[in-house]
């Protein structure tokens, strides 16, 4: 080939490269200019650890929300600094806002935090009364909507209002919203309550006839300090809160759900009182029609060991152990009928046992449903329980006993 | 119109040169020696120029002492001693040859025959042949008379000892390694193989240079076709210069513009002979001790010598810490990235608090705060290789405590980033096959990860996925034994089976020849039988 | 380059029917909203009611082997019938794949990186899809099995993780659905899942070998299935009644793992699993889309087609549909316009061929 042709073919090569060079580069830097737009940095994001829900006094008709919101520079030297308050500053702050729903409730926030708020570590939503009273399905609606907001958070609602919980001080945690999670999550250990997360309310709320329960907080005052307690759950009808349980129904409605964890049953044998500690716990449950009558059959077996007794008569023994299983029998025959009491007053099927009749009789079910209002309180409860002592600590008998 | 002048006075001045300037040098190969000493001899100082070190020794021959002879060397290539026992002495004071033939022309054959203690002499005829000899280092002895010339091997020059290898060290195995001599390095193969199916081709590759370069294989194990494979391309070589492997490596490889080396190099006879064994064929250049071996696949970036040596568990752990370290070091920054700015919900939430708070004077967005820091330990790590030795720990303090330290405290960079970076760094240097490859990555993987997030880090990963699969050398493709699966190969790839397990050698590599261990039955020796 | 010409295994091309049916994993959450706790019925009916149009599809391809569609619609329908529907077929696979663009960008943009605008996700995928079919789909096949393996893990990962949170009562009751909601069902995942293997027609002419191209092929699909059952056991079990609101069930259930505080979210890990089988899918999609063309128009190559596809397919994607909503709404169109393409021409084509005596043997003058 002739130079001037080798040439050409030169420039022909070097045309084409340009050319990618040329057409990458065009694709490349617009993306570059937009790319990094959903970026957020960590130091700018509003983290917010707790939400709660209250009424607005101003204005009835909206919703005020409560947003804990961290201060992650304060957490080391609150930790530090011990205990003490006064001249250690709080790591987190409790910043307010009010509109018609939340959406605009949490936009609101823009106009005094310096960004949108980060919801995707969000621990806990305390709900207060008035506005469980007033139906919590139109709140919470955004909540399950945005893709932040984890399906774990808990959900829990407040004796008197959001505000005052969120703004207890947190002893052993750093935040109160960090505090408030921890204690939902203990209370398994006495299964007087239970930890209700946002995904159980998106799954109980698709079910035409259960009932939705939610843990209640309560502040208690012990002179000086006061402290988070929680205790007992409250009932909804469709999304409005029209009652309570307290501990011992509680456990009852546990007792038939099989969510006890582990807790205490007290018994009274004669003049001598005998704690037990639930160790696990299994239930059955399982629906019959006889007769055009629902009777759902409750199956309960219960394991338990002897934690303390009074006296110094020994009822560790094969014939106490045996009087103590049907104490403690009677004891959980006792919460249940507590329990169904009180969901048949309150005409809230918190159980479930629409939905086991569902699973089960579905063509039946499609008959009753709409009317289940009314054929809840005619269902009948088959209860049998089975209980057992496994142990009794590390003792055979007690330090001070007769002989 | 200045172009058009230009072009008449490059004409012009061309045009103006003498003669003599354009012939000489292109004809060396072809010419042949007069039969006159003088002649000869003034050929070759037009052709070596007057050099200092070219020596040009003139003597009588013995018998008549009639006849002249002359010897040409290079000062500090030959072996001086030999050249004066070996040629000088039987030339000089034997008296019993006779040099003439029966038809009177002169015989330089009975001269090698009979009167040259030396064991290797070869006969001459072409004066560019004869050059070359003398530059390696052999005694070129002309005769006056004689159209032919005698190369005697007289090489001798100071040379680095064979010493441990300085990139590939191991903890258990041999501690030689090759050095710059290409016949050192030949015998070092030779002597892991005594087999005489192991060959060795030379070739001159290099017009300068003109630098020797051996292609071992070992015959019916290499992969078919390979070998005829690499002489094509290192025929193709059109260059001034081979002053190391890596050139031949950048002329025969299959992706020129690839960041990924289809061709394997190593500084250990262990290493090379056992890729020689597995069909691989191996190139030594003279003047490097790396020596290169083809085909390569990704997977022997992770493979070491000393992986056979010790216990099977032992290196398969080794195995998956060195994948893991490989993953990690491309990843790591662009992991911090995409999930500090980008996906934070997967942080736990305490450490964000932590992480949170370390941040909270930086300017920077992340993406700029890792490219700083990555580009930072680049230029640490190539400042630590560059540096004289006295000065190096002066290097390491003020990496660590200077830029680490202090660049946290005044508010540059975040402790996490520091800690990121420090297990980035360590773990390239568990896989050190791949250096080069692996910082482009990582920067690659950075950016994207900056502007898409988890995305980015995805999409990145199987481009290089793609391209990875569609890369192959020397007809292997690059990801097996993976992509195509082969069993046999997958017992040495992520783990490392005992070696009595792997009977076979890899597929891609062999033809028939495939069997390399009868099958070992182990189990009986467990129970305490004695071997059959 | 090379790789255009390579030829794929059939097992490679298994796992490239895996790989490939993957990527219609978001299609489940759709299935999942009107069948409720029954979709794992409607998995396995559509793959029994598909597998007999997968055959054949492989009939076809056997019957004239090393012919890809294009050029079996010329034989058996005439040149001029044939092309046409070749050009239909064109469409199809474009609208296909400018599809599944959508349906992935979407999925990115709702979930996991809302803020970034949506065309630079559009320009990664296209132009990552076109690299990968630059490198040939012998380079793709081959992909598939990592990207195969690392949905496989991440399925099963998330599976073991879960099993604390599942309730195998959430499958009853069974049978609930109504029947034309069932056959409405079938039909779907027939159509969009299974029988869209109808563009690796186009792929067979680079197999090494035919033997034992249904067993494959079939068992590649049942595995696919299988990998649909976990999930959706995954999410029914889960989420129980609630899966049926939540417009991507597997996501929403991976979001409730919790463990020890610091194994949470790992919603990304799914994320990337489903990219990676989508790049498979919209690989072949756009593969067979390019080949056709490039045969139609009689081109040696079809790399010039690459970008020039690719920009269609992204313009074709951001107009198609106003909304996410009219998007989940159009898999109900979309399975009556697939039609004919997937469950009426292949048939009639074998018939054609059987009436008219197709291939005509060496030597005969083919009309």
């Amino acid at each position: 080939m002739s130079p001037e042709g080798r040439k050409a073919k030169k420039m022909r090569k070097m045309g084409k490269k340009l050319k990618i060079v040329a057409l990458l580069l065009l694709i490349c830097l617009p993306m570059l200019m937009q790319a990094g737009c959903g970026a957020r940095e960590l130091n700018e994001l509003v983290i917010v650890m707790g939400i709660g829900m209250d009424t607005d006094t101003e204005n009835p008709d909206n919703i005020k929300l409560v947003a804990q919101i961290v201060l992650p520079n304060n957490i080391g030297q609150s930790s530090s600094a011990g205990g003490s308050s006064g001249s250690s500053e709080k790591a987190y702050c409790n910043v307010e806002s009010a509109a018609e729903n939340t959406f605009e409730a949490i936009r609101e926030y823009t106009h005094k935090v310096c960004n949108k708020l980060y919801i995707a570590h969000n621990q806990v939503f305390v709900i207060g009364r008035e506005v469980a009273e007033r139906g919590i399905a139109d709140y919470l609606d955004f909540f399950i909507r945005a893709k932040e907001t984890r399906p774990t958070t808990t959900i829990v609602i407040a004796d008197t209002t959001a505000a005052e919980i969120l703004d207890v001080e947190a002893k052993m945690n750093l935040l109160p919203a960090i505090n408030v999670n921890k204690l939902i999550e203990a209370q398994a250990e006495n299964s007087q309550s239970r930890e209700i997360n946002v995904q159980d309310y998106v799954s109980t709320m698709q079910s035409e006839t259960t009932s939705f329960v939610a843990p209640m907080i309560h502040i208690l005052q012990e002179g000086e300090n006061q402290f988070l307690s929680i205790k007992g759950m409250a009932v909804f009808k469709e999304d409005k809160m029209t009652g309570e349980l307290d501990e011992d129904e509680t456990r009852g409605f546990l007792w038939i759900k099989g969510w006890i964890e582990s807790g205490v049953i007290n018994i009274t044998a004669g003049d001598q009182q005998v704690a037990t500690e639930i160790v696990s716990a299994k239930t059955e449950l399982s629906a019959e029609i006889k007769d055009g009558e629902i009777i759902m059959n409750i199956k309960i077996t219960e394991d338990g060991v002897i934690a303390t007794q009074t006296g110094t008569v020994n009822l560790a023994t094969l014939m106490g152990i045996g009087e103590i299983e049907a104490l403690v029998k009677e004891e959980i025959l006792n919460e249940l009928t507590l329990a169904l009491k009180k969901a048949k007053e309150l005409n809230a099927d918190i159980f479930g046992f629409g939905e086991v009749l569902h699973q089960h009789y579905s063509k039946e079910w499609e008959g009753i449903r709409e009317d289940w209002d009314t054929v809840f309180s005619k269902v009948k409860v088959n209860i049998e329980i089975e209980t057992n002592i496994s142990g009794a600590g590390i003792i055979t008998e007690p330090a001070l006993s007769e002989e | 119109m200045f172009g058009y002048i230009k072009k008449i006075r490059r004409y012009l001045s061309t045009k103006n040169q003498p003669d003599s300037k354009k012939e000489p040098k292109k004809a060396a190969a072809k010419l042949s020696l007069f039969g006159s000493l003088d002649k000869n001899l003034a050929l070759f100082k037009e052709y070596l120029g007057e050099s200092s070190d070219v020596i040009v020794k003139e003597f009588r021959l013995g018998g008549d002492a009639r006849t002249r002879g002359a010897l040409l060397m290079i000062d500090g290539l030959v072996n001086n001693e030999i050249v004066d026992l070996a040629i000088l002495k039987p030339l000089m004071y034997d008296t019993g040859f006779k040099l003439k033939t029966d038809s009177g022309a002169l015989d330089i054959d009975s001269i090698s025959k009979g009167f040259l203690s030396s064991h290797e002499v070869n006969k001459l005829s072409a004066v560019g042949e004869m050059l070359h000899d003398v530059l390696s280092g052999n005694t070129v002895l002309l005769v006056d008379g004689a159209k032919e010339a005698l190369s005697v091997g007289t090489r001798k020059w100071e040379k680095r000892g064979i010493e441990s290898p300085q990139t590939e060290t191991v903890v258990r195995g041999p501690r030689e390694g090759f050095t710059e001599t290409l016949r050192i390095n030949t015998s070092l193969l030779r002597r892991k193989i005594k087999n005489p199916n192991l060959r060795l081709e030379a070739l001159k590759v290099g017009r300068q240079t003109k630098t020797d370069v051996c292609i071992v294989y070992i015959k019916d194990i290499v992969k078919p076709g390979l070998v005829e494979e690499i002489k094509i391309r290192m025929a193709e070589i059109k260059t001034d210069s081979i002053l190391d492997s890596g050139y031949i490596e950048a002329y025969i490889e299959d992706a020129p513009y690839s960041i990924f080396s289809t061709v394997g190099n190593s500084e250990r006879p262990d290493t090379i002979a056992g890729r020689l064994l597995e069909g691989h064929a191996a190139i030594i250049v003279d003047g490097s001790p790396f020596v290169l071996t083809v085909p390569m696949v990704f997977i022997e970036s992770f493979q070491t010598a000393e992986d056979y040596y010790i216990r099977p568990y032992y290196a398969t752990s080794l195995r998956a810490i060195r994948l893991f370290c490989y993953f990690i070091t491309i990843l790591a920054p662009a992991l911090y990235v995409a999930l500090t700015t980008f996906h934070q919900e997967l942080i736990p939430t305490q450490l964000l608090f932590t992480m949170t708070a370390g941040l909270s004077g930086v300017p920077f967005p992340a993406l700029v705060e890792a490219l700083i820091m990555v580009v930072m330990f680049d230029i640490l790590k190539e400042a630590g290789v560059r540096l004289p030795k006295p000065i190096g720990s002066a290097v390491s303090i003020v990496g660590a405590l200077v830029i680490g330290q202090s660049a946290v405290t005044a508010g540059l960079i975040g402790p996490f980033m520091i800690i990121v970076v420090s297990i980035t760094a360590i773990a390239n240097f568990v896989v050190p096959a791949q250096s080069d490859s692996i910082s482009l990555l990582r920067y690659f993987f950075l950016i994207l990860a900056g502007l898409l997030g988890g995305f980015g880090i995805t999409a990145g990963a199987l481009f290089v996925l793609v391209y990875l699969v569609s890369l192959k050398s020397f007809g292997v493709q690059y990801l097996s034994p993976i992509t195509p699966l082969s069993r046999q190969g997958m017992k040495d790839c992520f783990v490392r089976m005992p070696l009595w397990s792997m009977i076979k050698r890899p597929f891609m590599m062999t033809g028939k020849n495939n069997i390399r261990r009868e099958p070992l039955d182990v189990s009986r020796r467990q129970k305490g039988e004695k071997d059959a | 380059m090379n790789g255009n010409n390579e030829k794929i295994k059939p097992s490679q091309l298994m796992v490239l029917f895996i790989g490939f049916i993957n990527g219609s994993v978001l299609l489940l959450s759709l299935v999942d909203s009107s069948m409720k706790q029954d979709t794992w019925l409607v998995i396995i009916s559509g793959y029994i009611v598909s597998v007999p149009f997968i055959l054949t599809y492989i009939f076809l391809s056997k019957k004239f082997p090393g012919k890809n569609l294009t050029e079996i619609n010329d034989i058996i329908f005439g040149k001029a019938l044939g092309k046409i529907i070749s050009i239909c077929y064109i469409i199809f696979f474009i609208l296909l794949f400018s599809y599944n663009y959508r349906q992935i960008v979407e999925f990115y943009s709702g979930y996991i990186l809302s803020d970034t605008p949506q065309i630079i996700l559009y320009i990664t995928i296209a132009l990552l899809c076109a690299y990968a079919v630059k490198k040939g789909i012998a380079a793709i096949a081959k992909v598939s099995m990592y990207t195969v393996a690392f949905a496989v893990f991440v399925v099963m990962l998330t599976f073991i993780l879960l099993i604390g949170n599942m309730d195998f009562s959430n499958f009853m009751p069974v049978f609930e659905a109504t029947p034309e909601d069932f056959i409405h069902s079938t039909y779907t995942m027939a159509c969009i899942p299974y029988c869209e293997v109808i563009c690796f027609l186009m792929v067979m002419p680079y197999l090494s070998s035919g033997k034992k191209l249904g067993r494959y092929a079939i068992a590649g699909t049942g595995i696919a299935m299988l990998f649909f059952l976990v999930i959706i056991i995954q999410v029914t079990t889960t989420l129980g009644p609630s899966s049926a609101i939540f417009s991507e069930g597997s996501f929403q259930s991976v979001r409730l793992i919790d463990i020890g505080e610091f194994l949470t979210r790992m919603e990304l890990l799914v994320a990337l699993g489903i990219t990676a089988s989508m790049f498979i899918k919209i690989s072949v999609f756009k593969f067979a889309a390019v080949k056709s063309v490039s045969h139609l128009l009689r081109m040696k190559t079809y790399t010039p087609l690459l970008l020039p596809m690719a920009a269609i397919g992204i313009v074709t994607a951001l107009i198609a549909y106003g909304s996410t909503i009219e998007n989940a709404e159009n898999a109900n169109y979309h399975i009556v316009f697939a039609l004919p393409f997937e469950f009426i021409i292949p048939p009639l084509s074998l018939l054609v061929a059987k009436i008219r005596k197709l291939p005509k043997k060496a030597g005969e003058s083919v009309p």
